[in-house]
């Protein structure tokens, strides 16, 4: 039990001030039933996503952590570790998603559906680490539509709830799986090592090798390193960066024709199978998708630069490598880069929505305003983490950055049509994270070479 | 300070340098100075700060306090021309693992006026190093031999090497030592190495610096240290307090403090008379990595 206690301590406590300021949001909800604010159904309604916000953001924390120490114990071959993290899971569950259910469920004038909610929630959290796809697929369909009425009417029909709380279920028995995955994928490292074909001559590997695969490879290598050399020889640029942090930064163009082609067929398709109405919805699927890219490019900088710790001490040695001030702006011009596609992307399908009557001005705003929530909130997160004096496992910044855009989100979704305020405090909360961000990689030195803080 | 006495221009130096990370300490005030043409075998127990050290030599990492200056240029500050003059082994050899082993020498080789592509690809071929695998599925042996070459090649004269023997058998540790021997020998340059292996150090270092509880305990040249002695004492422990170890190099109580093991520079019998009546004395032969350890105890 004790070897569980101390997995569940790292799982849910290794950064006490996360785990504080999230404890506020159950706090906040209790303190709201104690006052007896309200009883009606959107007050349980509202006590139900006080209380997920925190549950999502512990149950990502938690498979964040689980990826991170499951591959240590993999590489060393922990015995009886995965048993261990299962246990501190089911134990996770039981006191983060049944025991608040219940507590909900048993006040007065309560909702069953809190328990769905929650456990959603759990889901949700535990996807944004493990399948991004599934997170922001949600958010952005639930942004595009949530105004509608038909939207909150779904909700509270029960076969809804069941396939939601079915769904979470699924989600979180992936999540029960992923120790035993990180691990079994983390002793491969070991048994890689443990024959002789890693110590093959350049002879050696021509006779193993798909020498039509390996050219490939290195004319792909050969053009890049070319392209960076024409660069270094001038001034390193993009390209140099992007080489020896090992992330994409061309337009992939290829992909794009292919992305953009296929979300306008089935914006087509769509129209002519279901008529107008539910339109929205594939518009909203494809937004889901351009956010989902933007995320994902923005992410690959970050991850290359936060797993490159040794990379950037030599690059940083190199003569002619750039100055702080002019690599902030590579930088920068990374992560614009990185989103230009989805935005290309987006605008032509949203074009061409317009033009096919499929979507409204109103619901075009809606979806420029996620998406635009999407990129300042990854921008903005990314520009304050390189401007840190060590990079952690998460950030209050990060943390911040992801509220304020979402919660801009929401707002500019549900506003009144004719009040101007929403719009207004929506605007700020999403435009404040790249505001800080920018301001803090000005005056802050750049983290370059990153220097990582393990946690625990 | 800790410099060397008769040698000037310092080419590595550390002076009062402060690190912690969250409340460990791991350097405290320390503070070295390494002379141009010097090569200085780092000790140290693991997680000692060889590698924070290094670091903050290079300006890969900024100190709490203190300064770091290499060629007389602060750390955090290098100019390009000081650049162009370093080569560093980091102590982990996996870099640029989506790369291979021609791409990073292509690309590293970019960045240096005077980088040696054939010097590189003469130590590729006596060193057996894959060019064309993916350095992500090298072995470690040859990921650091790769890593070596790149540092070499363009032919610097302020080396850095952090434990770079670490994951390579005997016989690529002698030819690397071998190598810089030569190269030691055609054009002078000064070379921080640090490393858990007295032997491969001692076959090239000229100095020996060992960094102990956050401090330089020692820097000598290695004749002179491997010229100490090592005597064993048993004795009534109020005997042993009282006696006078000045003369001595370094003197380390047990735990226990039943025992004192003292480095001296005198011959066993001499030292044996020095000792007042009632305390023994035994001097085993000592090699240099047992006199070494005992400034990392």
């Amino acid at each position: 039990m004790t070897r569980v206690w101390r997995v569940f301590r790292v799982l849910v406590f290794t950064r006490p001030s996360v785990f504080i300021v999230l404890s506020l949001f159950y706090l906040l909800a209790a303190g709201l039933v104690a006052a007896g604010i309200g009883s009606a159904e959107k007050f349980w309604l509202g006590i139900a996503v006080i209380c997920a916000i925190p549950t999502a953001g512990i149950f990502a924390l938690a498979a964040e952590r689980i990826v991170m120490i499951c591959s240590s114990a993999g590489e060393l071959g922990v015995p009886r570790h995965v048993a261990a993290v299962r246990m501190a899971q089911a134990i996770m569950v039981v006191a983060f998603v049944c025991v608040p259910a219940l507590l909900i469920a048993a006040l007065p004038g309560a909702r069953v559906w809190s328990g769905v909610g929650l456990a959603l929630a759990a889901a949700l959290g535990t996807a944004l680490v493990i399948q991004k796809w599934v997170v922001i697929g949600a958010v952005v369909v639930f942004f595009v539509t949530a105004r509608t009425d038909a939207f909150w009417n779904v909700f509270v029909n029960p076969y809804v709830q069941a396939g939601l709380f079915v769904g979470a279920a699924y989600l979180l028995y992936r999540w029960f799986l992923l120790p035993g995955q990180v691990e079994f994928h983390a002793s491969l490292t070991a048994t890689r090592l443990a024959d002789a074909s890693h110590e093959a001559t350049d002879e050696e590997l021509l006779t193993t090798f798909d020498r039509k695969a390996l050219r490939l490879c290195e004319n792909t290598l050969g053009s890049l390193v070319r392209r960076a050399r024409e660069e270094i020889a001038t001034r390193p640029a993009a390209a140099a960066l992007a080489l020896g942090l090992g992330f994409e930064q061309g337009m992939p163009w290829t992909l794009w024709l292919k992305g953009t082609g296929l979300g306008a067929l089935a914006l087509l398709a769509w129209k002519l199978f279901h008529g107008r109405h539910p339109e929205v919805l594939a518009y909203g699927v494809i937004t889901g998708f351009a956010v989902l890219s933007v995320v994902s490019r923005t992410s690959s900088v970050f991850d290359a630069w936060q797993r490159t710790p040794g990379e950037q001490s030599l690059m940083k040695l190199t003569p002619g490598w750039p100055a702080d001030r002019r690599l902030k702006h590579l930088f920068l011009g990374a992560i614009a880069r990185g989103q230009l596609g989805a935005w290309l992307g987006w605008s032509v399908i949203s074009a061409l929505g317009l033009v096919l009557g499929s979507i409204t001005t109103d619901q075009l705003a809606t979806a420029a305003f996620a998406l635009m929530a999407a990129s300042c909130g990854c921008a903005g997160s990314l520009a304050m983490l390189l401007a840190r004096r060590s990079l952690k496992e998460w950030h209050l910044t990060t943390i911040y950055a992801v509220v304020s855009s979402i919660v801009g989100a929401v707002i500019f979704a549900v506003r009144p049509p004719s009040s101007t305020y929403p719009s207004v405090i929506a605007f700020v909360l999403v435009l404040l994270p790249p505001a800080f961000g920018l301001a803090a990689l000005v005056l802050r030195p750049l983290l370059f070479p990153v220097i990582r803080r393990q946690a625990g | 300070m800790a410099a060397i006495a008769g040698e000037v221009g310092a080419e590595f130096s550390a002076r009062g340098v402060r690190k912690s990370f969250g409340n460990r300490v791991v350097l405290d005030g320390f503070t070295l100075e390494v002379p141009q043409g010097c090569a200085v075998g780092l000790l140290g127990a693991n997680g000692s700060g060889k590698t924070t050290l290094l670091k903050i030599l290079l300006g890969l990492m900024p100190a709490d306090a203190g300064e770091a200056a290499i060629a007389g240029e602060s750390s955090s500050r290098l100019s390009p021309s000081v650049r162009e003059r370093i080569g560093y082994v980091p102590q982990s050899p996996t870099q640029f693992g989506w790369l291979n082993g021609k791409a990073v020498l292509d690309y590293i080789g970019a960045f240096y006026s005077r980088f040696d592509h054939d010097y590189a690809l003469a130590l590729v071929e006596r060193w057996k190093v894959s060019l064309r695998t993916p350095i992500g599925s090298l072995s470690p042996g040859q990921q650091q031999r790769l890593s070596i070459i790149r540092a070499l090649a363009p032919r610097p004269d302020l080396i850095v090497l952090d434990e770079p023997m670490a994951s390579l058998d005997p016989a690529t540790r002698i030819a690397v030592i071998e190598e810089l021997i030569s190269e030691k020998r055609r054009r002078s340059f000064t070379v921080i190495f640090s490393s858990h292996i007295t032997g491969d150090l001692r076959r090239f270092c000229s100095h020996f610096a060992v960094l102990a509880n956050g401090k330089l305990a020692v820097m000598e040249r290695t004749d002179e240290l491997e010229s100490l002695q090592r005597s064993v004492l048993k004795g009534d422990e109020s005997l042993l307090a009282g006696t006078n170890f000045d003369a001595c190099r370094h003197v380390r109580k047990s735990r226990e403090g039943e025992r004192t093991v003292v480095l001296h520079r005198d011959t066993a019998e001499e030292f044996l008379k020095s000792l007042p009546a009632g305390i023994a004395a035994a001097t085993p032969p000592a090699d240099l990595e047992t006199t070494l350890s005992e400034w990392m105890q």
